[in-house]
């Protein structure tokens, strides 16, 4: 862009909307790259725990899903260190305090609920155990779809509304009726469902993290 | 009757900077550059114009190690981008009827 004195008012017009246009999309590039190493992260670290679960059982293990945010911001600050910063944005910042708050509330959830029945699984018997047990997943995944909608919503992104709303609600039903519990009873005797209980959240959360935070992110980072 | 166009900002790359700078609170300089497609050179000096006109704040800093230079909109510069956009409109109205 050099300098011209004979600008036209279309010109400038055209001047005006492409720069606010080039703007948002960089936010949106930058939002996109973020939800990517999210989503790396959480499939990674859903399969680590996975391993950790068969091998030894614990479930205590979960906590590790504590890990994902320092884990996330640490990796996206190492990817975009050269690269310069998209401006602090009204569009960008209503993104970012989006994520924030699912954060605090996801992980203060997910804490509490992990505490929760890891004390009432040595407090309780095991028929009250099973009634009063917090299956974290179910609302996990149920924020995270609200919050990829409303960052849909924000970045005007059709398909990250979609995403959201599916990976969310899809999430929240497979996880509610125990599609995968189902599944697994019919395919493997008592001892190997305990045994294999594990898995099935696992490859809910790849699933979900893959249509909710991964394909939209990298479908946001590739945009031209 | 057409209102004037304020000739700082009635230039290509000056209005890149002030429209990239209006839906921003501040840009780092490479983003700037990166976005309009200018030179360093030539955008550095355009930034001083703008600095020196009151539109815009240039703050030196550093980032880490390296130097970074940031700008900021002042509220003169939102004044003078709305009133230049809304000269554009009286030409851009006369232009459609």
């Amino acid at each position: 862009m050099e300098e011209n004195g004979n600008l036209t008012a279309e010109r400038s017009l055209e001047i005006i909307t492409e720069q606010i246009k080039r703007s948002r999309k960089s936010v949106s590039q930058e939002v996109g790259q973020s939800l990517y190493i999210a989503g790396l992260c959480i499939m990674g670290m859903a399969i680590l725990i996975t391993t950790c679960l068969l091998l030894t059982g614990n479930t205590l293990f979960y906590l590790l899903y504590g890990l994902i945010p320092i884990l996330v911001i640490g990796i996206d600050h190492y990817v975009k260190r050269d690269k310069p910063k998209a401006p602090v944005s009204l569009v960008g910042s209503m993104v970012d305090k989006t994520w924030q708050t699912f954060g605090i509330f996801t992980l203060s959830f997910c804490v509490f609920a992990i505490l929760f029945d890891f004390l009432m699984g040595r407090m309780e018997s095991p028929e009250v155990y099973v009634r009063i047990a917090i299956h974290p997943f179910r609302i996990i995944l149920l924020m995270m779809g609200m919050a990829i909608t409303i960052t849909g919503y924000i970045l005007k992104s059709r398909w990250l509304v979609w995403c959201g709303i599916i990976g969310g609600i899809g999430g929240f039903i497979w996880e509610s009726f125990g599609v995968a519990d189902f599944f697994l009873s019919r395919l493997s005797d008592l001892a190997n469902f305990y045994l294999y209980s594990h898995i099935p959240p696992c490859i809910m959360v790849l699933v979900f993290s893959f249509v909710g935070l991964t394909l939209p992110g990298w479908m946001l980072k590739k945009q031209k | 009757m057409f209102q004037p166009l304020d000739p700082l900002l009635h230039s290509e790359l000056r209005l890149a900077v002030m429209s990239l700078l209006i839906s921003a609170d501040e840009a780092e300089f490479p983003y700037i550059k990166e976005q309009t497609g200018a030179t360093a050179g030539n955008l550095s000096v355009q930034v001083d114009k703008l600095s020196a006109a009151g539109y815009i704040e240039v703050e030196k800093t550093f980032k880490g190690k390296r130097p970074c230079t940031i700008c900021r909109i002042t509220d003169k510069g939102h004044q003078a981008f709305e009133a230049y956009v809304e000269a554009l409109k009286g030409y851009l109205s006369v232009g459609k009827s």
